[in-house]
């Protein structure tokens, strides 16, 4: 069992690197404007430059030899030059990815913790359950961007943000996983055979709704990554998502291709953590 | 809680409805000698930086939002109907193949695969054809997660006993399709839809704020939230926010109306 899903999500890995990239270079390719670019209204330039430039693009139309050029390069560690930075995509990446990760993973702990302990305490509290439950309501319903706008306007920490774009989906994910899991015919037993409220929840609760709430882990990652391209654009933090949003606005084909590669497998390689682990713990339960 | 969040929604959506009769002014006017006014008789939430009347703005872009994001969340759960019935009917590699398109669809950031879809289309086009784009967009990329769903309650009724004995009977497969197992899908549909339409409503409103969903002078609950982009103009002109509470009362009356397990989803 183990061995099928490990199988099953390197397979959706390979799959989403290769064609994610295919995908990525192929929109771009068949983008109304491809051939065109501010550089051809560039009055200074000579005629041999226009030339060269219409021949680099010219290497682009095809895209199946295109990408397999591509992928070929990237085997051997080239990612390519950008063509909106005019600087190499690895140096874009390696600079700007310290700051993602930093962001991303600041906002992960806060809304993955807060949401996780406000469903223990929910469990425990009608009057929190309903406090918890509205704020992640009224959280639920702002779009990321005004978050961060919001987080600018009160001068608080931008990854806030991304906390509270995850708390309401791992709290009311885990509040539901918990209540079904207190409500189970060996819990019920436990408590009337007189174990207190913790240990119920450390013993009997937590255990069984594990597993549910490690898969959620993995998705929380898809989440944060999504919610982080508006949040780095309207604050102006330099990484990852604004990097995103400036080579898919300007159609920077080698930055596009590299970026739904890495996004996907970071997506996948997330879930598939989560999976796997939520499985191992099934499997000791067991 | 559910009736209230009903009564609130239902004003909100007909204010948005009869914009044409309850806003003040058009919403393209500029009121050139009036940029940047405060709230007055005759402009109930000012100007904005053009001049423009922002209640008529409001209104004209609620009514935007609020009639296609219902059209697209339709449009999605159409298409995922049409891909999980197609998925859950045909099986074996058939299946397999659409569940891992699904899958690859869904490992991708939405937000990165609305960006670069929106981004890669023209953005040089009438406000019209932009918003078309955008709220097409947002239906052809809502398939892959309702489309799970569908398939799952599909695969369930083609086991069930009845459905065994009606092909038994020699009913064919367009009658079963549209006599057996689309009746028993409306509820998982009616779900999906109601799920999708909050999502891209906020989705709308991020690809607007990152200037690529409808363009201007079409007012939308996401292009009205663009002047917030000035944030430090807020404290002078606290009226701004008022398309901020608008999409937050309907978003919040939205999830008051899905069933609990389904607003977590």
């Amino acid at each position: 069992m183990f061995l099928k899903l490990l199988v099953r999500h390197i397979l959706l890995l390979v799959l989403a690197i290769v064609l994610g990239g295919l995908a990525g270079a192929a929109l771009v390719r068949y983008a109304p404007g491809f051939d065109s670019d501010a550089s051809q209204l560039d009055a200074t330039r000579s005629a041999g430059s226009f030339e060269a430039l219409r021949a680099e693009r010219a290497g682009e139309r095809q895209i199946i030899s295109y990408y397999a050029g591509y992928l070929w390069g990237l085997g051997h560690g080239e990612f390519g030059v950008s063509r909106t930075f005019h600087r190499p995509v690895r140096e874009l990446l390696s600079e700007r990815a310290g700051v993602t990760w930093q962001f991303v993973s600041f906002g992960l702990v806060a809304g993955c913790g807060f949401g996780f302990l406000a469903a223990i305490a929910s469990v425990y509290s009608g009057i929190l359950d309903g406090a918890f439950s509205l704020l992640s309501g009224v959280l639920l319903s702002i779009p990321a961007a005004i978050a961060a706008i919001a987080a600018l306007v009160f001068d608080a920490p931008v990854w806030i943000c991304l906390g509270a774009v995850i708390f309401p989906r791992v709290f009311r994910y885990t509040r539901d996983n918990l209540a079904e899991a207190a409500s189970a015919p060996h819990v019920i037993a436990a408590r009337a055979r007189g174990s207190g409220p913790a240990g119920l929840m450390l013993r009997h609760v937590l255990p069984s709704a594990m597993p549910q709430t490690m898969a959620l882990l993995g998705i929380t990652v898809s989440t944060a990554m999504a919610a982080d391209i508006p949040v780095e654009v309207m604050s102006g933090i330099p990484g990852l998502g604004q990097l995103a949003w400036q080579a898919a606005s300007a159609r920077d084909l080698p930055v596009l291709v590299i970026m739904t590669m890495l996004l996907g497998a970071v997506a996948i390689t997330a879930n598939a953590i989560a999976d796997l682990a939520a499985q191992v713990w099934r499997t000791a339960a067991a | 809680m559910r009736r209230a969040a009903a009564i609130v929604l239902l004003l909100l959506a007909g204010a948005a409805l009869f914009a044409d009769l309850l806003a003040p002014a058009p919403f393209d006017v500029q009121y050139r000698d009036f940029s940047n006014a405060a709230p007055s008789r005759q402009f109930p939430l000012g100007t904005d930086e053009l001049g423009r009347d922002r209640l008529s703005r409001l209104l004209h872009g609620a009514r935007i939002s609020l009639v296609m994001a219902p059209a697209a969340a339709l449009g999605a759960t159409l298409l995922a109907a049409l891909i999980g019935i197609g998925a859950g009917l045909a099986g074996g590699w058939m299946e397999k193949t659409i569940m891992l398109a699904a899958d690859l669809f869904l490992s991708l950031p939405w937000m990165f695969l609305l960006l670069s879809m929106r981004a890669v289309l023209p953005l040089n086009t009438s406000p019209i054809v932009s918003l078309a784009i955008t709220f097409a967009l947002l239906s052809l990329l809502g398939w892959a997660g309702p489309s799970r769903v569908v398939r799952a309650a599909v695969k369930a009724v083609a086991n069930s006993g009845y459905m065994l004995q009606a092909r038994a009977s020699g009913v064919g497969h367009a009658r079963l399709i549209f006599f057996h197992i689309l009746p028993n899908l409306k509820a998982v549909m009616r779900a999906q839809f109601w799920i999708s339409m909050p999502v891209f409503i906020l989705a709308e409103a991020n690809l607007s704020l990152l200037g690529l969903g409808v363009s201007e002078p079409l007012p939308s609950l996401g292009t009205l939230l663009r002047d917030l982009e000035n944030y430090s103009a807020i404290g002078a002109r606290p009226w701004m926010l008022a398309p901020a509470g608008f999409l937050l009362a309907v978003m919040i009356c939205l999830q008051a109306l899905l069933p609990a397990q389904e607003g977590a989803r």
